[in-house]
């Protein structure tokens, strides 16, 4: 529909423009001071080596010299990937299978739905402290019950061999409600009448959700595993508290984010920890643009 | 626009908070910053009675839990931000604080208003002191006894230790406190310093640190006291592992009867003393001898922050902290031995049902906490590395080798 | 002939195995959280587990108001959530809607602006934030803790997207009736917006609640702690009670439960919304 204002492209209202300005502003000088500048000064940071109380050097490129060498870099990198892909698989899967089931609409679907979605309104510092007593070695509950089955449990979260896998359960645990939720929103998208076509062709259900559901879910199954897998990538507040900065099975688990905070934190070199999260940075930027170019290939988009 | 309103009410109504919270002008809130919750009750009484004398001046205690305290200090330092005083341990970059000019030099102030020191250790005034400078008042020093559960000695049928122990004593009497089926450890090993290493290492005539500031860890005897701690774990299994510790620490586990015998600091006597379980169970004996008697020994002081606003009150209040009167009010607290000598009788006698004179008999061949600039620097990697061997997975050898190396880089850097 | 009425269809059954299994599985840790917060240090640290305390022990409650200042870290959690909800969104509407429906020189270059910041994580800003919170002095400060929440590009975008999808005909209206930009958006858009800004509000209340890590940094003195900092530190060297902290636990989970509970129908539409158009 075409309005007076509208057709006057060339001019603005003045009374408009003078608004327009005064309510973002807000939100520019925000994201000026809180984004645009830290992400210049995070470029220059990297550059440049702290003390332990903040005196400040430049030192060119050593802190990426020291990037590339550091062993403890690529074990981190290694477990930021393992962890990322197991807890997005996982999570991924499993929040499918329970939007299918959920999408047949049986009795009690809503009580399901709060209690799967639970956990994702749950604070992490809170989720991690019983997760961490679940996984007690001495006094916690999936131990005791391993023990019934004749079973000596491991220590789940201290052994170097399970600790990356315990926090990874954590973490699906942790993303399952809210994959489920939009895995759900896209079923819902899915015309009822296809599913009709396919049952009048003889097609079982199984058959169904392959050839008919699954493609029609496709744009939704993407964005899912997208966005999973940046929040996977940034991942924190788990490991630090179940793990903890001291913690025997740190270097099994330790992620990039965790190293940027121990050594910009912990050890105060913010110089080197400016550098290590633009290399995260970049990863996630290489991530999404994968992610974006294989979508050509396997989502359809009607 | 019911939203807008209400925001609009809400931080008007926030705003009047803070000037109703807000100091009157003349008045002063000094920031103390401490890590001890057990401490604080006696620390608040002697701000509160040092407030009745100088009525302008507020104290505000602010405890941060130990394993962030360092972190949180230098942080708050490099956001200049840092609390007016704050406790002070050798091993916390003292010196290196000292160096930067980061705390204050105290003593014009005094020279100036003829401060006694006299009641105070000199050894503690000497380890607080830089460059021939005091840059620190020392409020306490401690040691580290053995602490035992005598209901599960009773129960083992063992005599209770004492100062006749050596380390074989300890490995055959833990043997016997232990009993996997009820989940009762005989001994902890603590994977940590001042409860762990330090007395060991100590106690086999090793090092951690030499004079000329370079690692102990290739000395033979350093690397066998290590040996000792990991067999308790892995060869005698008196011990539960370092990873069950991590998950539920000695303390806890002394705590709750399910350890015999833990090595922990005389700091701890307030803690076990306030729970009725430790207080009828608990006692301290000295350590069991290894080739020599020892203990390991640390304090604790306060210092003023050189970027602070208010100088002349946070000296105000160090001169109170110094003072008999506020040294006996923490002994008599039962909290730590205070560093007036005089005073530490009121300690021992604070807390009866224990035997704290063990911790005073230690004094004698106390072996004090090893620092040096960066001591956090090379601390971290030896805790990290000593773990491994203490886990089994790497031999005590080593562990102990690779330390020295990674321990020597720091020390070697720290100087500049 | 049953069957019409109560069909019970072997899927079905296997529908609720698969459901009731996996929701099980899920809820455990609440389970054992709340009966871990009613029980004694010896219950809790029995071998083997006792799964239901001997009685309820509501003083493991107490004792986290006497000796770890949760009353304070509560107070802290709130004010800082009510300031930085409020802001953010009163600031992202505000520049929502000029995104959406205002025409002004420079806004969809402005726009791209807000767009790629929102591609950035967020753990990029937090050093050069904690220096900059060094210079204006605002470190371990409730403004310094709140007001780089004030505003959220993310935000901003989303209810953008909100703005753009509500009918025009009423703005017009207004416009000709002689409302002016501001009248127009504050009287006539933004009530139209409500279920946009309450499904966004909603979120940012959750985010700002359980958020952890700018809080451990900016924030070093006890009394300045929110609850998510607090329960973090809560395992200290001291002898752990695990009774107290899963008392601690369930009391910093249980408001976002409840706001759960009574808005959970703009929960769900509220992820649907950011999911179908982010």
């Amino acid at each position: 529909m075409l309005t007076p204002a509208t057709t006057r492209k060339d001019r603005y209202d003045r009374q408009e423009v003078l608004w327009g300005y005064l309510l973002i502003g807000p939100t520019l000088l925000g994201i000026s001071l809180f984004a645009l500048w830290p992400l210049v000064q995070s470029v220059y940071l990297s550059f440049t080596s702290w003390g332990v109380f903040g005196q400040v050097q430049w030192v060119g490129g050593e802190n990426y010299a020291r990037l590339l060498a550091d062993p403890e870099v690529y074990a981190t990198l290694r477990n930021t990937i393992i962890l990322a892909v197991t807890s997005v698989v996982g999570s991924v899967l499993i929040a499918t299978l329970l939007a299918v089931l959920l999408n047949v609409g049986v009795r009690g679907t809503s009580v399901y739905r709060v209690l799967l979605f639970l956990p994702v309104v749950t604070m992490p510092a809170a989720s991690a402290m019983v997760w961490k007593w679940l996984y007690n070695s001495d006094f916690g509950l999936l131990n005791s019950m391993l023990a019934n089955f004749g079973i000596i449990g491991p220590a789940w979260i201290t052994d170097k061999a399970f600790a990356l896998w315990s926090v990874a359960i954590v973490c699906i645990w942790n993303e399952i409600g809210i994959s489920m939720i939009i895995l759900l929103a896209g079923l819902q998208g899915v015309p009822r009448s296809l599913h009709e076509a396919a049952h009048l062709d003889g097609a079982g259900p199984v058959a169904t959700f392959f050839y008919v559901t699954l493609p029609l879910l496709t744009p939704t199954l993407f964005f899912v595993t997208v966005t999973s897998i940046i929040s996977a990538f940034q991942m924190f507040d788990i490991i630090y508290l179940m793990i903890g900065p001291e913690g025997y099975a740190l270097e099994s688990t330790q992620t990039l984010i965790f190293l940027f905070y121990e050594q910009g934190f912990i050890h105060g070199s913010k110089g080197y920890a400016a550098a290590i999260v633009l290399l995260l940075f970049l990863i996630i930027a290489l991530v999404t643009a994968f992610q974006f170019w294989l979508q050509k290939r396997w989502v359809h988009y009607e | 626009m019911k939203l807008m309103k209400r925001s609009l009410i809400g931080m008007s109504s926030l705003g009047m908070l803070v000037a109703l919270a807000g100091p009157a002008f003349a008045e002063v809130t000094l920031r103390l910053s401490i890590w001890d919750a057990n401490q604080k009750p006696a620390l608040d009484q002697i701000t509160a009675r040092f407030s009745e004398e100088n009525p302008d001046i507020k104290v505000s205690i602010e405890v941060v839990p130990r394993s962030d305290y360092v972190t949180k200090l230098e942080t708050s330092i490099v956001g200049r931000n840092a609390p007016d005083v704050f406790w002070n341990a050798l091993p916390d970059r003292f010196l290196e604080l000292a160096r930067s000019g980061l705390i204050e030099n105290l003593d014009e102030r005094i020279k100036a208003d003829g401060v006694d020191l006299s009641p105070i250790a000199p050894a503690l005034l000497e380890a607080f002191t830089y460059e021939g400078s005091l840059y620190a008042i020392p409020k306490d020093f401690d040691t580290v006894g053995l602490w035992y559960n005598k209901a599960l000695f009773d129960a083992a049928g063992v005599a209770y230790p004492d100062d006749s122990w050596t380390w074989e004593t300890l490995r055959e009497n833990a043997k016997k406190l232990t009993n996997p089926s009820k989940g009762v450890y005989g001994f902890v090993v603590n994977a940590g310093t001042r409860a762990g290493y330090y007395n060991f290492i100590a106690q086999n005539a090793g090092d951690v640190l030499t004079d000329d500031l370079k690692s102990g860890f290739d000395q033979p005897e350093t690397a066998a006291a290590v040996q000792f701690m990991a067999d308790l774990i892995l060869v005698d299994k008196v011990s539960p592992t370092v990873q069950q510790t991590e998950e539920v620490n000695a303390q806890t586990r002394f705590k709750t009867g399910q350890a015999a015998m833990i090595l922990d600091g005389s700091w701890r006597a307030r803690e076990f003393a306030d729970d009725p379980y430790t207080l009828e169970n608990a006692n301290i004996a000295v350590l069991p001898q290894g080739t020599v008697r020892a203990s390991s020994s640390g304090t604790l002081g306060y210092s003023i922050y050189s970027g602070s606003e208010h100088k002349e009150e946070a000296w105000d209040l160090l001169k109170f902290l110094a003072s008999p009167e506020a040294a006996q009010i923490q002994a008599s607290a039962g909290a730590v031995i205070p560093s007036h000598m005089d005073q530490a009788q009121i300690w021992v006698d604070a807390i009866p049902q224990f035997n704290l004179q063990a911790f005073l008999d230690m004094v004698d061949y106390a072996e004090v906490v090893a620092h040096s600039f960066n001591t956090p620097g090379w601390s971290s990697i030896m805790n990290q590395e000593l773990k491994k061997a203490l886990a089994g997975d790497v031999s005590v050898d080593e562990a102990t080798s690779l330390v020295a190396t990674k321990m020597n880089e720091v020390l070697a850097s720290e100087g500049k | 002939m049953n069957t019409t009425r109560f069909p019970i269809n072997p899927g079905r059954i296997l529908v609720h195995v698969v459901l009731i299994t996996i929701s099980a599985v899920m809820v455990v840790p609440f389970v054992w959280m709340v009966l871990t917060a009613f029980k004694s240090m010896s219950e809790a640290t029995a071998i083997p587990v006792q799964i239901f305390p001997s009685q309820l022990r509501w003083e493991n409650f107490l004792t986290l108001f006497n000796s770890f200042n949760f009353g304070n870290m509560y107070l802290n959690s709130m004010v800082s959530t009510l300031l930085r909800v409020t802001a953010q969104v009163s600031f992202c509407a505000m520049a929502g809607y000029a995104f959406a429906r205002l025409r002004f020189p420079g806004r969809d270059m402005l726009f791209a602006i807000v767009l790629s910041v929102m591609m950035v994580p967020p753990v990029l800003y937090i050093i050069p934030k904690f220096l900059l919170m060094t210079q204006l002095g605002w470190v371990n400060t409730l403004q310094g803790f709140v007001v780089p929440g004030f505003t959220s590009a993310f935000g901003t975008f989303l209810l953008r997207q909100f703005f753009k999808s509500l009918p025009n005909e009423l703005a017009e209206a207004a416009k000709l009736d002689g409302c002016g930009p501001f009248r127009t958006f504050f009287w006539i858009m933004l009530p139209l917006a409500k279920p946009g800004i309450v499904a966004f509000g909603i979120f940012s209340i959750l985010w700002s609640w359980n958020e952890l890590l700018w809080p451990l940094i900016i924030l070093n003195s006890p009394d300045k702690m929110t609850l998510s900092v607090g329960l973090a530190t809560m395992e200290g060297e001291y002898v752990s009670n695990y009774p107290a902290m899963m008392a601690g636990a369930v009391l910093a989970v249980l408001p976002m439960i409840a706001m759960f509970f009574f808005f959970q129908r703009q929960f769900i539409e509220g992820i649907a919304l950011t999911g179908s158009k982010g």
